[in-house]
């Protein structure tokens, strides 16, 4: 994990595209752990075929070699196991390791620039950065243990891959989905943010912990999900933008919450970050699974927004979005990603930081305040504990302008009617989908969610053996871009759904939308991410060439 | 004027709420406090409708979760005054995780409870305090499980400020509430609640048996004693009211140091600048 990190780092200073992924066990020691690093001009996915592996011990290398490309590079620890095969190359990982304190996998990334034929000095200035924080002597044993693997290399085997660096070097951020939310909400102006840990979740609990005073938040770990999300609408109640995190267990325990929400009109953003289910299921895997259920969640109707982002730049953009949309139009706004999203890591445009931080509380209120005033939009003013006259009761019953409970059949339709009348104006400020590519397309993709990089890598792929494809992305499942979408689909030759799930809920939503079927579907649901060529192969099949 | 609402409270008549909710208004009013700066937190039952009946803001939420929300709020903004409504059912029965983890977080908020040892609302079920053996829709042969003893559980928690009182002795429950305001942490006031269509005879039940702790001379402050007074329970036959245990320590809110800097709904957003430079 770390000498992947410190490998991708040094990717993204030499001006490289980075995309990490992380594979791990539902385990606190042993099993299968594994870092992939794809780095070129425009990497944004899981790579199809590894190019060089590292192996640390045999049962990572059985549990990979799949995914090795033929003839593949493998550097692999020779003092615990042997390969025999072409590009295999054995360099004394541990025993080079020992008198520098059990660094084995930094002596492997020293083994690793070797073959690739990269300066290593850049390596030692990420060293540097990433352990100078536990001192002196920390960063020279790591600098020692490259050195050793780098030396050990090149003069054992003569081989160098000569990987040219990038020309241009921009700027970039490297980071996870996860970090990416966080730093939406608080650019948004998240002030309380309250969770259960919960894997793939838990990333974003352990970075706003860590930054609560840097960023001037509340980040309480408490005792359940049901107690997270309700702390939650207490803060937001009293004045303060909040947000809760958590994966398809915990969402299912806030799930009442996410009704009172609803009726008391009290404004909450939720990230919900799917891994394969149902249930307890794979917990660290990934999965689309959750679609139908974040949809419908909580019993009764009322409008919501659910937000797909599909990278980890759209994680960043679309919580801002999530906050602003929550508060001005005082509804819950979910945020539905997955594993692969949230943990792993890529290079993205530095952010640009809003200055404008919307506020949606009155400073002010008269006599007889109506919190819940019937108004066309149907957003009524919101006043906070501590404003004179702003007093009104926020009830999960249902209730009248100033929140008193009515049972009576003309309130009961009326305060309904209200909180719908949100909906016209909400889906007028949503973003549209967006059609990659030529409006014009042999093959039309359909997909949403953290499938977006393979999709874009695989319309590459289809191009080159003379196959036109574009790709509707869905960013919003909720409010639904009708006519966006219909007219997209009416228009197509061959449309394909792809979908991290066993039924590919998105084509029932879109059928239910706009009444246009999709009948092609790719469906993965092996708790693994799409890879390109599984995007590839599966439209080959549906054009009958394959 | 005060503290009065304009809604008029819809309990039975002869409803231990009245009495309890006279008691609240008169500490609201005695401390001086603005209505603005008063937040009343409910769950679900006959006690869940207590915020409409002040003049405050209300958050009538879910059953069983008054403290989460309560707590919410205080962390949202610690300059105001908190109180947390809830009946038997939804503080001791789906809601008793939140409890214990309230007293240990000792977050300064005051917990009334609104125990009257049956679910009122929704027509007469059994509760957590309901003595064993008690008869009602959803125990026809008597109910099998022993009672809480919540004074004992929020003791043991680490509840600061442990008060029980009884509803129909108006003013000695608002003075317990003036205390138990004023105490920076987590306080407990269990009401012995009679309900008059549920529980009848429990009027003169209660009152046969109670008896003043400070009367008695009982200390406060001597937590070992309040712990043995904790087991004395209406089997026993013999009630204790008052304040059971008092103690100040730093109350949750004190121990968050973002929250030094004053409320939290007070303070400017920050920017990510600074937070951006790790991930370049």
């Amino acid at each position: 994990m770390v000498a992947g990190k410190l490998f991708s780092k040094f990717c993204q200073r030499t001006g490289f595209n980075v995309f990490s992924s992380v594979e791990y066990p539902s385990l606190i020691r042993g099993g299968v752990n594994s870092f992939e690093i794809n780095f070129n001009n425009s990497a944004c996915c899981t790579s199809d075929f590894i190019d060089v592996m590292i192996a640390l011990n045999e049962a990572c290398f059985n549990a990979c070699k799949h995914r090795l490309k033929n003839d593949g590079f493998v550097i692999f620890d020779k003092n615990i196991f042997d390969l025999k095969q072409t590009n295999a190359f054995g360099v004394p990982l541990s025993s080079l390791a020992t008198d520098l304190n059990d660094v084995k996998n930094v002596v492997a990334l020293g083994a690793c620039f070797a073959l690739f034929g990269f300066d290593l000095a850049v390596l030692n200035s990420v060293l540097d950065e990433v352990f100078g924080g536990k001192g002196k002597d920390v960063v020279d044993n790591n600098v020692k243990a490259a050195v050793a693997g780098f030396d050990f290399f090149k003069e054992n085997f003569g081989v160098c891959l000569n990987v040219e660096l990038p020309l241009k070097k921009g700027e970039s951020l490297f980071l996870s989905g996860n970090e990416a939310v966080s730093l939406g909400a608080i650019s948004a102006g998240l002030k309380f943010f309250s969770a259960y840990p919960m894997t793939p979740a838990s990333g974003i609990l352990h970075y706003l912990a860590a930054k609560e005073n840097d960023a001037g938040i509340v980040v309480r770990h408490v005792e359940d999900e049901i107690s997270a999300l309700n702390m939650a609408l207490g803060a937001s109640f009293a004045g303060v933008k909040s947000m809760v995190a958590t994966s398809g267990g915990g969402f299912c325990l806030m799930v009442e919450a996410l009704g009172l929400s609803a009726i008391a009109e009290v404004p909450i953003v939720i990230v919900e970050v799917m891994r394969q289910g149902p249930s307890t299921g794979v917990p660290t895997q990934t999965g689309q699974g959750d679609l139908a259920f974040v949809l419908n969640a909580s019993h009764g109707q009322f409008p919501r927004v659910v937000i797909c982002p599909g990278d980890i730049e759209e994680c960043f953009y679309e919580t801002i979005n999530a906050f602003n949309l929550a508060y001005k139009f005082q509804i819950p706004v979910i945020i539905l990603t997955d594993k692969i999203l949230a943990e792993s890591f890529s290079t993205v445009k530095p952010f640009k930081n809003k200055s404008e931080i919307f506020s949606p509380f009155v400073s002010c209120a008269e006599e007889n305040f109506k919190r819940y005033k019937f108004t066309e939009n149907g957003i009524s003013p919101m006043s906070k504990p501590g404003i004179k006259n702003g007093e009104f009761i926020a009830s999960s019953y249902e209730h009248d302008e100033f929140g008193h409970s009515v049972e009576d059949p003309e309130s009961i339709k009326k305060m309904t009617d209200k909180r719908f009348a949100k909906l016209n104006d909400l889906k007028k400020e949503i973003p549209e989908p967006v059609l990659h590519g030529n409006k014009s397309a042999d093959v039309t993709i359909v997909s949403w969610g953290s499938s977006k990089g393979a999709v874009l890598e695989a319309l590459k792929t289809l191009q080159q053996k003379g196959i036109t494809a574009n790709f509707l992305q869905i960013l919003y499942a909720e409010p639904f871009s009708c006519d966006f979408v219909k007219n997209v689909l009416s228009k197509a030759k061959n449309v394909v759904l792809v979908e991290g799930s066993k039924t590919g809920f998105m084509a029932d939503l879109i059928k239910m939308h706009t009444g246009f079927e999709i009948k092609n579907k790719i469906l993965k649901y092996d708790g693994l991410p799409f890879f390109p060529a599984d995007v590839v192969d599966g439209v080959l099949k549906v054009l009958g060439l394959k | 004027m005060g503290f009065d609402s304009c809604v008029k409270p819809s309990w039975c008549p002869g409803c231990g709420n009245f009495g309890i909710l006279s008691a609240v208004k008169n500490a609201l009013k005695s401390l001086n406090l603005k209505t603005e700066d008063v937040v009343a937190v409910s769950g679900i039952g006959c006690s869940g409708k207590t915020p409409h009946f002040i003049k405050n803001y209300g958050f009538e939420g879910l059953h069983g979760r008054v403290l989460p929300a309560a707590s919410g709020v205080k962390l949202a903004n610690h300059g105001l005054t908190v109180l947390g409504f809830a009946g038997d059912g939804d503080a001791y029965g789906i809601g008793m995780g939140h409890f214990i983890h309230s007293c240990r977080r000792n977050i300064d908020l005051t917990y009334v409870v609104h125990d009257n040892e049956v679910y009122a609302l929704t027509t007469g079920q059994y509760s957590p305090s309901s003595p064993k053996g008690t008869i009602t829709k959803s125990s026809p042969f008597g109910s099998l499980e022993v009672p809480v003893n919540p004074v004992a559980l929020a003791l043991t928690a680490g509840c600061s400020f442990v008060a029980r009182c009884f509803a129909l002795d108006v003013k000695h429950l608002e003075g317990v509430l003036v205390e138990a305001i004023k105490h920076k942490g987590f306080a407990l006031v269990d009401v012995l609640q009679p309900c008059v269509v549920w529980r009848k005879g429990s009027i003169k039940f209660f009152k046969d048996r109670i008896y003043d702790l400070q009367k008695e001379g009982h200390d406060s402050s001597d937590f070992d004693s309040a712990l043995k007074k904790s087991f004395e329970t209406a089997e026993s036959g013999k009630i204790p009211v008052g304040v059971f245990y008092k103690k100040e320590h730093p109350c949750f809110c004190d121990e968050i140091p973002v929250l030094k800097k004053g409320s939290l709904v007070n303070q400017k957003s920050n920017s990510i600048s600074n937070l951006l430079k790790e991930f370049y």
